[in-house]
């Protein structure tokens, strides 16, 4: 049986397992494409919205800039080497640091993260189209509701439906909708100037600053995209095990992620000081008439279904990590699993779950920021990277030589924890306010993710971790 | 083996041990790791534009 006789997606056929590199043909523009697809999303105006409630555009800017790529630094540098270097996806590159049943933490993580965000987008997508929808006239506003939520769950829909053709649905769709979203977001730069004007942009002052701390609002701007931008860890797996070169995703995992939604994110940002106003359904309508509108709507659906199918396909490919779920479910069984939780938030509580994105925000910040500097140590400085055991990954028994202490890495679980509550100690993570003066010069991502890297190290040394073989002797079997 | 030999690692019902220990010697699952200019090109995207692009917001 060879692979010129099969047809279909591999994840068809192979499901979660390490693709080999006959299926890994994907070039950096290609991956560069298709992570544009997946940073562009209306995400980036509301992250633009919130920074504006602390700094003005100038200051937005580079914070914006300058977070989004240091938050990606963190995510490309823990998922980009093990994951194009050996074809697996995100989840299966936590075990050896978590253990096998430890990944399970890192699979919760992800999917809340993955599913959260897919029903933003499709909430805002259905919201989107209801809005164009009254400012033509077509329907009243009694009416917006029942269209919302009808309009979430197409979209929902025709995400499944994409899903089914796996990461060759995200090479097609993925290209035509980088294209699509870059062409209407410069649109959408030039029509926010012409109407507003450069000067009224720059001179706009922050909604809601923290008062008389410049420094603090700064930083408070900078960790806002450091915390949002280590959301794409939960996305790096599905885009970047279809390179067979690790060289080839760290420019398009820096600039299409990291810069790119940034990029997108400063139209939010300018939009909120000008017109108070993130959302581009709206201040588009106001400005430009019906035709901006639906330029808008057609915006709003390509890049929220592009970003909802990269988030989708990553999430079903983490769920084929639990063995009862990969030996029982197809492909597609798995991608309608990954969604129901989605169809029911659209259907039954659209509203409350919208309104609380900013927890969902702390959720991936306080958990994603340690375990990125658990696996930069771990594939660094411990060298896993050069000698991980691939057969180990996928064997779910004290045989794995990442089962530790049944299942767990404590040394990995640990730096999650103490990563976590250096987070917080430091800024709460749902409400945004500073819990400690050091927030001005630290940010909360970076002290957090050093953390929880030198709790790792030093509890690896301490658990007799040998270096040379890249394993550790204290085992269960050992104890 | 299939015409490009590579291992049958394609039945649906494929046994996850089995499939990598097949692929891995056949050579056809490891990619080619990360190089000193990776390291450098994020170092300079990752930690000296942040800076610079910081610094220049701040003034």
């Amino acid at each position: 049986m060879g692979t010129a006789k099969m047809k279909g997606p591999p994840e068809a056929r192979i499901g979660s397992l390490p693709l080999p590199l006959s299926e890994r043909t994907w070039s950096g523009w290609l991956v560069a494409g298709v992570c544009a697809t997946a940073g562009i999303g209306t995400w980036s105006f509301v992250v633009g919205g919130f920074t504006a409630y602390y700094v003005p555009a100038g200051e937005g800017t580079a914070t914006m800039i300058a977070g989004a790529l240091i938050g990606q630094l963190l995510v490309t540098l823990s998922q980009v080497p093990p994951v194009a270097k050996y074809g697996i996806e995100t989840l299966a590159s936590t075990k050896p640091q978590l253990g096998i049943r430890g990944s399970y933490f890192a699979l919760i993580v992800q999917y809340a993260t993955l599913i959260g965000w897919n029903c933003v987008l499709m909430i805002f997508f259905g919201r989107a189209v209801a809005s164009v929808l009254i400012e033509t006239g077509i329907i009243g506003p009694v009416q917006a509701d029942a269209v919302a939520i009808a309009s979430s769950l197409i979209g929902a829909g025709v995400v499944f439906w994409l899903l089914t053709g796996g990461s060759t649905s995200l090479k097609y769709a993925g290209s035509i909708i980088a294209v699509g979203v870059s062409i209407i977001g410069l649109w959408m730069y030039g029509m926010l100037f012409n109407a507003y004007g450069l000067d009224a942009i720059a001179a706009a002052a922050p909604l809601a600053p923290i008062e008389n701390d410049r420094l603090m609002n700064f930083t408070v701007g900078t960790e806002l995209l450091i915390l949002s931008t280590l959301g794409w860890w939960a996305y790096m797996g599905s885009l970047f095990r279809m390179l067979n070169c690790v060289s080839k995703g760290v420019v398009p995992s820096m600039l299409s992620l990291g810069f790119g939604w940034a990029a997108v994110g400063l139209i939010g940002l300018y939009s909120a000081l000008v017109v108070g106003e993130p959302d581009p359904t709206v201040w588009m309508l106001q400005i430009a008439g019906p035709v901006a509108g639906v330029c808008v709507l057609v915006f709003v659906a390509l890049a929220n279904i592009g970003s909802a199918l990269v988030g989708a396909h990553a999430a079903t490919l983490g769920i084929g990590q639990i063995p009862a779920v990969a030996r029982r479910f197809g492909w597609k069984m798995k991608a309608f699993i990954v969604l129901i939780p989605m169809l029911l938030a659209l259907l039954f509580f659209p509203g409350p779950f919208y309104d609380n994105i900013g927890t969902f925000m702390a959720f991936i910040g306080i958990i994603i920021a340690p375990i990125c500097g658990v696996q930069i140590v771990d594939w660094f400085v411990f060298k896993r990277l050069d000698d991980l055991d691939l057969v180990s990954l996928y064997q779910h028994d004290s045989r794995s030589r990442y089962w530790y202490l049944y299942g767990f890495n404590p040394a990995g679980i640990a730096a999650l924890v103490i990563g976590a509550v250096v987070y917080m100690l430091l800024l709460d993570p749902l409400t945004f306010v500073p819990n400690s003066t050091l927030l001005r010069y630290l940010t909360a991502s970076i002290p957090s993710a050093l953390a929880g890297a030198v709790t790792y190290w030093g509890l690896t040394k301490a658990l007799r971790m040998d270096a040379r073989e890249g394993t550790y002797r204290l085992r269960e079997r050992d104890v | 083996m299939g015409p490009n030999d590579e291992p049958a690692y394609r039945d649906v019902d494929v046994d996850p041990e089995e499939y990598i220990t097949q692929a891995l010697k056949a050579g056809t699952l490891v990619g080619t790791g990360h190089t000193t200019k990776d390291l450098w090109m994020l170092f300079l995207l990752g930690v000296v534009c942040p800076a610079l692009i910081l610094a220049w917001g701040w003034m």
